[in-house]
């Protein structure tokens, strides 16, 4: 309703917004979250009309009193205006955002990351204005817990939606000193992800980022001296030698103290440790600085308990190593990839590091994340998506040990496997000189793909087929992959049936460099004949889509494959595909009858020998006379090309030409008998002879036809009478294919099948049907159930 | 409490525990990694076993070519393969009043234990545990017998010599305590003392302690103990499992209130997940088998065998082997396959209902049905005429020392296309291939080891609550190769106490109660009278009479009725006589009035000393003494009995009597 002015001013004068804003707290969360909505669409409706009434800029430079002077001028002046609703609804927002109630402050906060990007200038600045010092209250007094996200939401929204402003941007940085580790890596991968941003700021939101990060793998990646996440790293180096030595302490004693209260207390000596250090170094440091280093060690320590609860743990570390790949710009993004191997290497229970000798950061951490699946695959993904930065050259073979190790264990999830190949593919692209990865792929990846083509989990074979389709694509192995996926078209599901093929498909364009003629013929003709068998066989319409789909690429790849064998099974693919069951098949061969047309037709010399020995019209007309709406469609547009190509106008009307080529092709004939659109296009051809004695003979003909379906021939009266009536052409089912062509009508059917589907389903009797057939079940329920 | 730790084998324990006035033995495992040692015993002569270099030492001085042979840079002992016994020396066999059994695999080392021992008590086992623990038994004792070796060496046993050996020969411990195997007549005398019991039975021992075996989930017919008396309870918990293969699921709520809780039988892969090992042993089966090659299994012919098969059973049409034959050699194969399917109520849940259909609760069944998994006694036989390749087959012995296995590796190992996937965590894969090498053969680890891992334990720890737990010192450390997997170890609160063989450890409780019955007539007797709301007390006065650890008060028997006849002189020792019992006092004495009745009674010079216990009260004129302690009182005066009868009225009218 909220299109209309009407709707505005109605809930304008009924005096509705005090009801909408009390909604707004409603318990259920529906109902709260439309009232927000609907306030939202308040607040922005009217801005235009707003503009007139106030000073033009950002509003942020008006001063307050004039202001607020002006909006109440207007409220009294012109009610009508939306004005009141405006005023009303933003100290509304304002008392919210002020107010003790969790409930108030998020629904504030929610709404107005709602409003934010929709606002104008003079509106927008008016309503920042009036919340940024509620805002600053929630950041700086700490009453944000809770809603650190929603609160980051209206940061975002407004440093994207405006100017930047110095007060929002100490505001954001305030955000980031979060003491909670969780909320501060929140805030810092939303910062990262904006697309300016003062560099001081997305440099604390960097550190807040890699500290948990550094902390876990124990490898260095923060190294400014003066930052603050600096200092905290020397901190735990220290606590890392401590917790070792008290560790070997406990051995002795056979005591054991628990390990939390333990890295407490480590962490106290540190920090006492340091204190000395640095006075002794740095007699000038100020009082302030050293409570800020005491801050720092304690939100450490907040740090390392977080890290030891496994769910916390968890989410900080997803948060931290998903945001990596948006860190990439700074120096060290080397050492970002290290992090992010070795984090990976944690998850699969192997020591972080192989190279540095790093103290494990955090023991209990890392025992957390083994066997986690969900930081495995978030860490994955980033490695994915870290190839491109500076410094991945150097670290291709170890980004290839941690990825192999992740198709070796056994226990890696599907999902994980799946992430794991996409980041090796994105690897492979990254290698300057392939062949120094050759080794490692005929030695270590091959063996291991094998055996996971033979996996017991269907997900998993299907993601490795997909796999080795990709990797052949770059890199010439398809001589040892083909076996394997040919051996894998005879799998139990037809998903990983499907991807088999899809992968041999994506072979095709390679030249078969390891067989040697004959025998890579052979292979192929193998291969063939066993998709044709799928297509006609295979109960699953996933894997015969894809034999369709292997035909189109191959054809593509293949384009002069006029050889016998090709084009006997380009015939079986037509024929078998256009009468499959499923619809997607039937598009798919229509696709590819496309293609063929388009290779084809121009300048073809056998094309009549083409279009009917292949089955390309029957298949065309199969399409055309087919349930599926889509299929019809495509059939339809693809029969009128053919049409236009072919046929040229004047051949429709039965007039000869003097070209010979357009001549071969009018006289170019097929059978019509045994196809089960036989009647439909016999009558379209009847009809459109439009001839006396057609009209007389129709009776006769459809008689025929009615005789033939109820008694399968066995009139043969009826079957003589229309041999004798009718002619040749169409009672013995040979019939010129311009003549169907132009008979069928197909401009109009086109126009008929164009239109979607919807305008049945949105029509009253559409409505109607539905309602007839309800009152004809029996099934109560049901019927409400789809009213509903 | 004590417990003798005779096995320093995590998961194949050993240990006597002694509680109240009775021994038992908790398992008695064999540890049988010591055959890794010997050379294989081929079954048919193998040319290449039989022309490997006797070994001698380089200087020249040591030559025991006779008795130890090399290959492949190893030195084995060419000999009859010999076993660690558990320790025999730190207690006398012969004391042993029970073993109770938890697993077959823990019960192999019992024809040493109870036979030429002096061994007189019960072993107490389940059915299956019995008649599979029999089977391996059988299994062993055949394959060694199968295949005798005219010698023996012991020469390389000498301390002496032993210390100069290469390799891991010289690092073998007790080896001087190694034996052969036992004989199958052995086997049988063992196997008659075993008594049968049945999940959550009660048994008593001399009515001092009470065990009872619980599903441990492990394996059919599997076991936990507990061993409780009246106010102490002890569990010993050996094998268990939390994953739901074909046993009965394992019973956690039992082991709840434990005092003390023996912890053995855990993983012995802790990393190896056994659902990822089970897949990765089927995608290697259908690699090794589409490239043309054959699959060998070394494997124990009962436990995981069963799982193997059953995931087989679904996985072969998966991947189109539906035409490859599978074989599982055993002498005792068949009965193997056909106990398995008649242990119903020993089963899970699931494969219990099986039976009420009817169906067999294993899918093998279907398999040999259908000739797809076809068993044999041996290699000799009708197998041979019937041995097609390529194929898989399942046999033992998973050490690759005796058995079948051994004809396999000979006829297999030369080519790659074949490959050997060891499914049993017992035997270092590395160690077992040793002989054999050079092996063109693949090989895959993929150890199923079902037994609770470190995370399902500290889980299940915590849930049961034991005050003390006992476990291998295995488990308090993380294994040596992977020193940085802190979550690979045992960390409680207090910590566990660790044992090592040869550990005689004090179980940190002490026994404070006895339970002690009142007969009816003596409950009867009793006349309580309240002391404070809700407790009420009696006195009582009865015999206590101890009898099979149980413990009675019984009515103090009534004087015999005085013989009727009178002619005789009433005899001089008269029957004793039953005086009513002094009542009993109960108070304490307050301080200032006990002085201000002193002083109306006339006793005015008290001097009052305070002592660590109470007072001291001097009344100087009496030149007496009186101490009021917390539990006493005494009236020290010389000679002066009225003086004390006075003081002692005093005193009394202070206190209740009961």
């Amino acid at each position: 309703m909220m299109h209309h002015p009407q709707a505005f001013h109605f809930l304008d004068q009924a005096g509705l917004t005090k009801p909408l804003l009390q909604l707004q707290t409603d318990p259920s969360l529906f109902v709260a979250s439309a009232a927000n909505h609907l306030l939202a669409r308040l607040l922005t409706f009217k801005q235009p009309a707003t503009t007139s009434h106030t000073t033009q800029g950002n509003g942020l430079t008006v001063p307050p009193n004039t202001e607020e002077e002006e909006l109440a001028v207007t409220m009294a002046t012109s009610p009508g205006s939306g004005r009141s609703v405006t005023m009303e609804i933003l100290k509304h927002l304002e008392s919210s955002l002020e107010s003790d109630s969790h409930t108030q402050v998020l629904q504030g906060l929610r709404l107005l990351a709602l409003t934010l990007p929709e606002l104008e200038a003079p509106l927008w600045g008016s309503v920042i204005r009036r919340v940024l010092r509620p805002l600053e209250g929630l950041v700086l007094e700490g009453r944000g817990g809770g809603v650190t996200q929603p609160l980051m939401d209206v940061l975002l929204a407004t440093y994207r939606s405006g100017p930047c402003d110095s007060r929002l941007v100490s505001l954001m940085a305030s955000m980031l000193n979060s003491q909670n580790p969780s909320d501060a890596a929140l805030c810092a991968a939303a910062t990262l992800r904006l697309k300016t941003c003062p560099p001081d700021l997305r440099q604390k939101a960097v550190a807040v980022l890699l500290g948990p990060l550094q902390m876990v793998t124990g490898i260095t990646l923060l190294d400014r001296p003066n930052d603050r996440h600096a200092d905290q790293q020397i901190d735990h180096r220290h606590a890392d030698q401590q917790i070792d030595h008290r560790h070997t302490d406990q051995q002795i004693d056979h005591r054991h103290a628990d390990q939390q209260i333990d890295h407490r207390h480590t962490d106290q000596q540190t920090d006492q440790q340091m204190d000395h250090r640095q006075t002794d170094e740095d007699n000038r440091q100020t009082d302030t600085d050293q409570d800020r280093q005491t801050e720092g060690r304690s939100s450490l320590s907040l740090l390392l308990d977080h890290l030891n609860q496994k769910p916390s743990c968890i989410s900080l570390l997803c948060l931290c190593v998903s945001s990596t790949p948006y860190i990439t710009d700074m120096e060290s993004s080397a050492s970002v990839i290290l992090a992010v191997v070795s984090l990976l290497r944690i998850c699969n229970g192997h020591s972080p590091s192989t190279e540095s000798k790093a103290p494990i950061g955090c023991s209990k951490a890392s025992t957390n994340l083994i066997g986690c699946s969900k930081v495995q695959r978030c860490g994955l993904d980033s490695l994915a998506s870290l190839n491109t930065c500076s410094g991945a050259v150097e670290l291709v073979v170890e980004v290839f040990h941690v990825l192999l190790q992740y198709l070796q264990n056994p226990d890696s999830d599907p999902t994980v496997l799946q992430k794991t190949y996409q980041a090796m593919l994105r690897w492979l692209s990254v290698s300057a000189e392939p062949s120094s990865l050759a080794d490692l792929v005929n030695e270590d990846l091959l063996p291991v793909l094998r055996k996971r083509v033979c996996d017991v989990r269907w997900e998993v074979r299907d993601s490795t087929l997909e796999f080795l389709g990709q990797l052949c694509a770059c890199e010439a192995l398809a001589c040892t992959v083909t076996p394997i996926l040919l051996g894998a078209l005879c799998d139990q599901e037809s998903y990983v049936r499907a991807s088999a093929i899809s992968a041999l498909a994506r072979t095709l364009p390679l030249p078969l460099s390891g067989l040697q003629g004959e025998a890579g013929n052979h292979t192929q003709e193998e291969a063939v004949s066993q998709l044709l068998d799928i297509l006609s066989q295979d109960s699953e319409g996933f894997a015969r889509r894809a034999v369709v789909q292997f035909f189109i690429s191959w054809l593509k790849t293949h384009p002069s494959s006029s050889s016998s064998s090709s084009s006997s099974s380009l015939r079986s693919v037509l024929s078998l595909g256009s009468t499959d069951l499923d619809w997607e098949v039937k598009v798919h061969t229509l696709e590819l009858v496309d293609d063929l047309m388009e290779e084809t037709l121009p300048g073809h010399q056998e094309t009549e020998l083409w279009l009917v020995e292949l089955g390309v019209v029957t298949a065309l007309l199969n399409g055309l006379f087919d349930c599926d709406r889509p299929v019809a469609l495509k059939a339809c547009s693809l029969l009128l090309r053919l049409r236009d190509m072919v046929c040229p106008r004047s051949l429709g009307k039965g007039a000869m030409t003097t070209d010979d080529a357009t001549a071969t092709v009018a006289k170019v004939t097929f059978d019509l008998r045994g196809q089960v659109w036989e009647r439909e296009v016999t009558r379209k051809l009847q009809e459109k002879r439009g001839s006396d004695w057609v009209r007389e003979s129709r009776e006769v003909g459809c008689d025929r036809l009615n005789g033939n379906r109820v008694s399968d021939g066995t009139d043969g009266a009826g079957s003589e009478a229309c041999d004798r009536v009718t002619g040749e052409s169409v009672c013995e089912g040979s019939v010129t294919v311009c003549e169907v062509l132009w008979s069928l009508g197909l401009e109009e059917r086109r126009s008929v099948l164009s239109q979607s589907s919807d305008h049945v389903q949105n029509s009253p009797l559409s409505l109607l049907q539905d309602i007839l057939n309800a009152t004809h079940t029996s099934h109560a329920e049901e019927v409400i159930v789809d009213c509903y | 409490m004590k417990l003798y730790c005779l096995s320093g084998h995590p998961t194949l324990p050993c240990n006597v525990l002694k509680f109240k006035s009775t021994t038992i033995m908790l398992d008695c495992g064999l540890d049988t990694t010591s055959v890794l040692q010997f050379l294989p015993l081929p079954l048919v002569h193998s040319p290449r076993l039989s022309k490997l270099p006797g070994w001698v030492s380089k200087d020249g001085t040591i030559n025991l070519e006779k008795e130890l042979k090399e290959c492949a840079g190893r030195v084995f002992v060419d000999s009859q393969p010999e076993f660690c016994l558990p320790e025999k020396e730190l207690l006398d066999l012969s004391t042993i009043d029970v073993i109770l059994i938890s697993n077959y695999h823990c019960m192999m080392a019992l024809p040493y234990i109870t036979e030429h021992t002096g061994f007189t008590g019960t072993v107490y086992a389940t059915e299956p545990t019995l008649q599979i623990g029999r089977l391996l038994m059988e299994e062993l004792v055949n394959f060694m017998e199968r295949v005798p070796k005219a010698q023996s060496a012991t020469c390389w046993k000498y301390k002496e010599i032993q210390r100069l050996l290469p390799g891991p020969l010289k690092d073998a411990v007790e080896v001087s305590t190694w034996k052969r195997c036992y004989s199958m007549q052995d086997v049988n005398s063992a196997l008659s003392k075993v008594q049968l019991v049945g999940y959550s039975q009660k048994v008593e021992l001399f009515g001092a302690v009470q065990v009872t075996p619980l599903s441990s989930g492990y394996s059919l017919g599997s076991s936990n103990w507990i061993i409780q008396s009246h106010y102490e309870k002890v569990s010993y918990v050996s094998g268990s499992s939390l994953l739901t293969t074909h046993p009965q699921p394992m019973d956690q709520s039992s082991l709840k209130n434990s005092d003390v809780l023996i912890l053995t039988g855990l993983t012995q892969m802790p990393t190896a997940n056994p659902d990822g090992m089970l897949g990765d042993f089927c995608s290697n089966l259908a690699m090794t088998i589409r490239a043309g090659g054959n699959v060998l299994v070394p494997c124990y012919s009962s436990g995981v065998i069963y799982d193997l098969l059953e995931c087989l059973y679904q996985f072969i049409e998966n991947a189109n082997l539906g035409s490859t034959p599978f074989y599982f050699i055993s002498p005792v194969a068949n009965s193997s396959l056909e106990f398995s399917q008649i242990f119903a109520e020993w089963l899970c849940h699931n494969k219990q209902s099986k039976v009420y259909l009817p169906e067999p609760p294993f899918p093998h069944a279907e398999l040999i049905q259908t000739n797809k998994l076809k068993h044999y006694p041996s290699i000799h036989g009708d197998f041979s005429s019937e041995f097609r390749q390529p194929c898989v087959v399942f046999t033992g012995h998973p050490s690759l020392r005796f058995g079948d296995v051994v004809h396999f590796m000979e006829l297999w190992g030369k080519s790659s296309l074949n490959t050997i996937i060891f499914t049993e965590p017992d035997f270092s894969y590395l160690d077992a291939l040793a002989p054999y090498q050079p092996l063109a053969m693949k090989c895959v680890y993929c150890p199923i080891d079902t037994r609770l891992n470190f995370h399902q334990v500290s889980k299940l720890l915590k849930e049961v609550q034991p005050l003390h737990v006992v476990c291998p010192e295995q488990y308090t450390q993380p294994p040596p190769a992977q020193s940085h997997r802190s979550d690979l170890m045992l960390e409680l609160q207090p910590p566990p106490m660790p044992y090592r063989r040869c550990s005689v450890l004090g179980l940190p409780f002490r026994r404070r109660y006895e339970r002690i019955q009142l007969l009816p007539e003596l409950a009867k007797s009793l006349v309580p009278s309240e002391i404070k709301p809700g407790i009420s007390i009696a006195t009582v006065s009865a015999v206590l009479q101890s009898k099979d650890n149980k413990h009675t008060l019984q009515p103090v028997p009534k004087p015999p009725p005085l013989p009727p006849s009178k002619k005789r002189k009433r005899v001089v020792e008269e029957p004793p006589e039953v005086l009513a019992p002094k009542p009993l006092l109960s108070g304490a004495v307050p301080l200032e009035a006990f002085l201000a009745m002193l002083h109306k009674h006339g006793i005015t010079e008290v001097k009052v000393e305070e002592t660590a216990d109470g007072h001291i009260l001097h009344l100087q004129a009496e030149d007496t003494l009186i101490q009021l302690e917390e539990d006493g009182t005494h009236i020290v005066c010389d000679d002066n009995e009225p003086l004390r009868t006075a003081l002692r009225d005093l005193v009394l009218r202070f206190l209740m009597k009961l």
